[in-house]
């Protein structure tokens, strides 16, 4: 016994690849494409489907399709002209480009310089708590003062 | 059609203020654009506003595209969301009248020819804003369904969930019109 074309899952399936890719097969995926076919082929309620489908395309199509007035064209392809880049050219560009890296580079730099000056100054620091006391301190005071007051 | 290696040559060059290789992207894409936003704001005003906002984006941003995309589907990304903005802040059916391109049928074949253009754009108005977006894409912009969903921000699978559901009341809704056609005809 055959199934009734609204039960049968094949029509069923079909009628859903035709919701989701339209009626236009070449469109669709190659395995569902080849398998549309082949149901089209040997069934009569799946060619009709095929066919119901294709009526609504054709039906869309009737759609007013508008295109661009002249001032509309004008418009758009004067947009350079009245936004003009910040960069202004192709060359403008290259140098802004050099600029920034060069900025970057700069920066760098100095971060560079200022993480090792940082470095070697807690360095430094670290080895003087080894050698350093308030003796030493107050000997270097006195020697001073030595040599203020004769 | 162009390759995603054209496309990245020319929005290396629109980035670095080449207004030649602007235009030829304008010109290739400025009709799809207007047609695009056309569908989804029926106002040929509105959509010309749009397809300028987008092609401006291109000239100031040409820098923030990736090549994920071609530029077909970017410019209908932006497109896309400039007409969602627009349609939240009017929500209100627009009264612009649509252009119609002259024809040389006679008067009888163009009033039935108009009246139907009229009738498929009531309906396709009629869809939820996403689907409508959806059908446009693919249908009318000739994208696959992994650009269209590029361009919603969604899913594949969220696209073709929203061209089946459009389809279907596309569908239901022609039948009601062959009905009605068929019941006045004499």
């Amino acid at each position: 016994m055959s199934q009734s074309p609204k039960t049968d899952p094949r029509i069923l399936r079909l009628e859903e690849l035709l919701d989701t890719h339209g009626a236009d097969l070449e469109r669709w995926p190659d395995a569902e494409r080849a398998w549309a076919r082949g149901a089209a082929e040997e069934s009569a309620e799946a060619a009709a489907l095929i066919t119901r489908a294709k009526r609504l395309d054709a039906w869309l199509d009737q759609a007013p399709a508008p295109t661009p007035s002249p001032a509309l064209r004008r418009a758009v392809a004067e947009i350079p002209v009245r936004h003009p880049h910040a960069s202004g050219s192709a060359g403008a560009w290259f140098f802004a480009k050099l600029w920034k890296a060069i900025v970057a580079g700069a920066l760098a730099s100095a971060l560079g310089v200022a993480v090792g000056v940082a470095t070697l100054d807690s360095q430094a620091g670290s080895d003087d708590e080894g050698v350093w006391s308030d003796d030493e301190g107050l000997i270097f005071s006195a020697d001073l003062d030595r040599e203020v007051v004769p | 059609m162009t390759n995603l290696h054209d496309d990245a040559a020319l929005m290396l060059r629109i980035g670095r203020g080449d207004a030649a290789a602007y235009r030829s992207v304008a010109d290739q894409h400025l009709e799809a654009i207007m047609k695009y936003a056309q569908r989804l704001l029926r106002s040929p005003s509105e959509a010309e506003d749009v397809a300028q906002e987008t092609f401006l984006r291109l000239w100031t941003d040409a820098a923030s595209w990736t090549p994920e995309a071609r530029v077909s589907a970017w410019l209908h990304r932006i497109a896309h969301n400039l007409c969602m903005d627009r349609l939240r802040k009017m929500r209100e059916p627009l009264t612009d009248a649509v252009e119609q391109a002259p024809s040389a049928d006679r008067p009888g074949q163009l009033f039935a020819r108009k009246q139907l253009a009229e009738q498929v754009d009531q309906v396709l108005h009629a869809l939820p804003e996403r689907q409508r977006a959806a059908i446009t894409l693919v249908h009318y912009q000739g994208m696959t369904n992994p650009e269209a969903a590029l361009v919603l921000g969604v899913g594949v699978e969220a696209v073709e969930s929203l061209l089946s559901r459009a389809r279907r009341t596309l569908r239901r809704e022609l039948a009601g019109i062959e009905t009605q056609e068929r019941g006045s005809a004499p």
